[in-house]
């Protein structure tokens, strides 16, 4: 018995001696939704939306919703320490899921904010990267987005809602952009943002994605080509619109003087992709099975024979090609493999690779590829015809 | 004049004390002083001395007490048979000692069908006291006791603690008889034993064990049987008290027994080769023996379809876990892992947070005993006045605390959660046992954060491990695990996959129908 009080004492003890040092209360701490990273000059500079919390129910919604600190110093740890000098509270950086890199950042160096993202543990890999285009961070992170409360969770909400939508960019992690970043035979890139003046009102709006090479950013994919960089990845997107000129032509809408065009949804595609080996030289194999729909359609012929849906699928399929050879084409100018044919090449012909590995920066942009794609159309919303007038 | 007073009262306690454990005399008259010592200052005792007899006139006393006995039945069947149905009487010859005499009156002339010969003072208090009205004769050194008890109770109601929809809607009252009477409506069978045992030395209570022979082990009744005689107490007001007396481990919220006030439960758990034990002026049976599990088990569960049963069981298990640890995992939560939290929810945490001065821990602790309060003060008020201090203690103290900025909302839902959770587990002990666990695991949770939920749930299973209930391991069959018994412990079988009886160590039948084809 008396063995038993003593290593219950014990025990007891060892709950109450430890304390409660790690605790950090709910009202002792203020959340980061999104926090930016940028240089100036030799100091490097960070930001954070934090969010103000609405007070108890009953009362009024505090004016404004969140509030931007910075702070700069020579290292980005040593700055996030700093806002402690002016913030009363402890900024929750794990609660991110967006973070912003400055343009001047990336086109300086990508490592002076590499380590930090890896080595720090309240940096998640899985926040969204966004790059301002143009202006910093800050002007970023200070955006209003109606009827969100900070422009940190609308950035986040912008880019996933797309992809089902406009489907146009690809949402990228920190995780995805550091091991694109250490990878060998890939490049990576990052959705661009950039600020909007919308009749005196700023908004903010994607624009291109920028493309980085080795360290630094060295350019940027504008909106078609970043429809193309979509494509070469299976269901890197879940559906897109893309207008074409309707193959069929049409009486009526010339004598109106009415453009012909014709609007395909694509709601499904597969992308392989396979190196050719041929001695020296290197041909890509592009091959896309993609189907959609047809969802409008601006003139009276019939549309629903199996002549003109053909006519429509080659138009169609010849539109994709043009979207893809401008990705490739862009990147090979800049000389970067955002594609990751490198990674491909090193898959399919490991010994190969070996060989050309050290000189593979330099022969990317000569590598030469071959697109096909096959463009079926699934449906056209049960109307055979278009709109009839009288 | 208080010393001789004192002196008195103490010959006369001494008197009785020594009078009691006397036999009873042959000569009436002894008799009738000593029982008037006896039920001196008893108001409710009758004592009736009447002659019956014309040629060989007997003197004789009934005794019996008032309220407790049938008093139509003692007119009708005893005075009246005696003293107008003499006739009979007068055919015994008179060379028969008197005795016989006694013998000739039970078998010839009591028309009431529970008569016992009685020898000592005792038995006849015994025997007056529990509603027996007795019989002393002149020259006759043996007392008749003719079951005569009547009293009023309580009829048969729907069981106030354990309701359900489905199945049976009787439940247990204070009278022993009437109990077992219910048992014995369902077990058709003289297989089911009724054992009394009387206990208490002041009360004499009759505590009924009761178990089907051929399936409640032998080992099992002999230990119930040795602790129960072991028991040495001046009264047993409630089969509460056998508890502490059967459990192997007193030190410790876990407790062994379950009880009911469901005869057809009794009966399922005395199917299932346990024992139950009735208390008179008790309505509450004890089973034993009992394990944590069965504590989540609603006899309702039989009763109906069996995938519904199943869902119910289940969904049980996740109130039961849910009362036990949603407020510790809440509290260690928001005050030690904030990263766990998504962002959006966190957000909606610190907005109601905002101004609150006490640390978490500290809020949950004062919302549970609050709730504990309210429970408690809910189960004593008066019926009339109970609604209103729900009302009050509910929306009032909540809303204000709420408003006033003492706790937060969110504090409060996750609180009043916890506690219609804890009200869903059946067996009233086993709630019990939840809510006390969960102000040990919030500590806990509140020093440590999600490793002491870790560690308070670890001390927590190892001491349930310890506990065996009258030999059967506390957490079987999850723990030594017998997956046989598992698939109607966590969910509910059929009914037709219901072949064997849980094994119990010691039991020979533990087939408990015909697999069908």
């Amino acid at each position: 018995m008396r063995i038993r009080i003593i290593f219950s004492i014990l025990l007891i003890s060892s709950l109450i001696l430890s304390g409660c040092y790690d605790k950090f209360e709910v009202n002792q701490t203020v959340a980061v939704v999104a926090h930016g990273w940028d240089i100036e000059g030799p100091n490097k500079l960070i930001f954070a939306q934090l969010a103000l919390t609405p007070p108890r129910e009953g009362q009024l919604a505090t004016e404004p919703k969140f509030l931007v600190v910075s702070a700069s110093a020579p290292s980005f740890v040593q700055a996030g320490r700093r806002l402690s000098l002016t913030l009363p509270r402890k900024p929750l950086w794990s609660m991110a899921n967006t973070a912003i890199i400055g343009e001047k950042l990336a086109r300086k160096d990508i490592s002076l904010f590499a380590d930090t993202a890896t080595r720090n543990p309240r940096i998640r890999y899985n926040v969204l990267l966004f790059l301002s285009k143009g202006v910093t961070p800050e002007d970023v992170l200070n955006i209003e987005v109606p009827p969100e409360n900070y422009s940190g969770t609308a950035l986040e909400k912008i880019i996933q809602n797309q992809t089902g939508q406009a489907g146009i960019y690809i949402p990228i992690t920190m995780k995805d952009f550091l091991n694109r970043s250490a990878a060998p035979g890939i490049e990576p890139v990052i959705p661009q943002i950039v600020i909007e003046e919308n009749k005196d009102q700023k908004q903010l709006t994607l624009q291109g994605m920028a493309v980085f090479k080795g360290r630094k950013m060295i350019g940027s994919l504008d909106e078609q080509q970043t429809r193309g960089l979509a494509l070469l990845k299976t269901d890197a997107i879940k559906k897109t619109i893309f207008n074409i000129n309707s193959p069929l032509g049409s009486q009526e809408n010339e004598e109106m003087n009415t453009p012909d065009i014709l609007a395909l949804e694509l709601t499904a595609y597969q992308t392989r992709i396979n190196p050719i080996i041929n001695g020296e030289n290197i041909i890509m194999e592009i091959e896309i099975e993609a189907e959609g729909n047809i969802i409008e359609d601006n003139n009276t012929r019939e549309l629903g024979t199996p002549e003109t849906l053909r006519k429509v699928e080659q138009a169609a399929s010849q539109d994709l090609i043009m979207k893809v050879q401008g990705c490739i084409d862009q990147a090979q100018a800049l000389d970067s493999d955002i594609l990751g044919w490198g990674q491909i090449i090193s898959r399919s012909y490991p010994q190969t690779w070996q060989n050309i590995e050290s000189s593979w920066p330099e022969m990317f942009a000569g590598i030469k590829y071959d697109i096909q794609i096959d463009y079926k159309l699934r449906r056209t919303y049960l109307e055979k015809d278009v709109f009839k007038f009288k | 004049m208080r010393y001789i007073n004192n002196k008195l009262k103490q010959n006369a306690d001494l008197k009785a004390e020594t009078l009691i454990s006397q036999a009873i005399s042959s000569d009436i008259q002894e008799n009738i002083d000593r029982m008037n010592v006896l039920l001196n200052k008893c108001s409710d005792a009758v004592l009736r001395e009447f002659t019956f007899g014309r040629e060989h006139s007997t003197r004789c006393v009934l005794l019996y007490f008032d309220g407790l006995s049938d008093k139509a039945e003692i007119e009708d069947h005893l005075l009246k048979s005696l003293l107008l149905e003499l006739g009979m009487l007068e055919e015994v010859p008179p060379s028969l000692d008197q005795a016989d005499r006694l013998q000739s009156i039970k078998e010839r002339v009591m028309s009431l069908s529970q008569l016992m010969f009685l020898t000592t003072l005792e038995e006849v208090c015994h025997h007056i006291s529990s509603g027996d009205a007795v019989l002393l004769l002149d020259g006759c050194n043996q007392g008749l006791a003719a079951g005569t008890r009547f009293w009023q109770s309580r009829p048969i109601q729907t069981p106030e603690n354990e309701l359900t929809i489905q199945g049976p809607k009787d439940g247990f009252g204070e009278t022993l008889r009437f109990n077992t009477a219910l048992i014995r409506h369902r077990l058709k069978s003289t297989q089911l034993k009724t054992e009394i045992i009387i206990l208490g030395r002041i009360s004499k209570t009759d505590v009924m064990l009761s178990y089907i022979e051929n399936i409640a082990p032998e080992s099992l009744i002999k230990e119930v049987k040795d602790r129960l005689s072991a028991i040495d107490i001046d009264a047993v007001l409630d089969s509460g008290y056998l508890e502490e007396f059967l459990a192997d481990i007193k030190w410790t919220i876990f407790s062994q027994v379950a009880y009911t006030e469901r005869p057809d439960r009794v009966c399922g758990h005395l199917l299932e080769g346990g024992i139950c034990i009735l208390v008179d002026g008790s309505p509450m049976a004890l089973l034993a023996p009992i394990t944590f599990p069965q504590f989540m088990i609603s006899a309702e569960d039989y009763y109906q379809n069996f995938i519904f049963g199943s869902l119910y069981r289940l969904l049980r298990f996740m109130a039961f876990f849910a009362a036990l640890l949603l407020p510790s995992i809440y509290v260690a939560i928001i005050s030690f892992h904030h990263s766990m939290i998504p962002t959006t929810l966190y957000l909606t945490i610190a907005s109601t947070r905002e101004g609150v001065p006490f640390p978490a821990v500290i809020e949950a602790l004062m919302l549970e005993l609050t709730f504990e309060l309210l429970r408690e003060a809910g189960l004593r008020l008066p019926r009339a006045i109970g609604p209103a201090v729900s009302i009050v203690g509910a929306l009032i103290i909540g809303d204000a605390a709420v408003k006033a900025g003492l706790v937060s909302s969110l504090m409060v839902v996750v609180v009043a959660f916890t506690g219609i959770a804890s009200f869903v587990i059946p067996a009233y002990n086993g709630s019990v046992i939840t809510r006390v666990a969960r102000f040990g695991i919030l500590i806990a949770a509140g020093m440590l954060g999600l490793p002491g939920i870790i560690m308070a749930l670890l001390i927590m299973l190892i001491r349930m491990e310890s506990i065996q209930s009258l030999g059967i391991p506390y957490l079987s069959p999850l723990s030594p695990i017998n997956l046989a018994q598992i698939s109607d412990v966590l969910v509910r079988r059929p009914w037709t996959m219901n072949t064997r009886r849980p094994y119990m160590p010691g039991m020979h039948n533990q087939v408990r129908q015909r697999k069908s084809s």
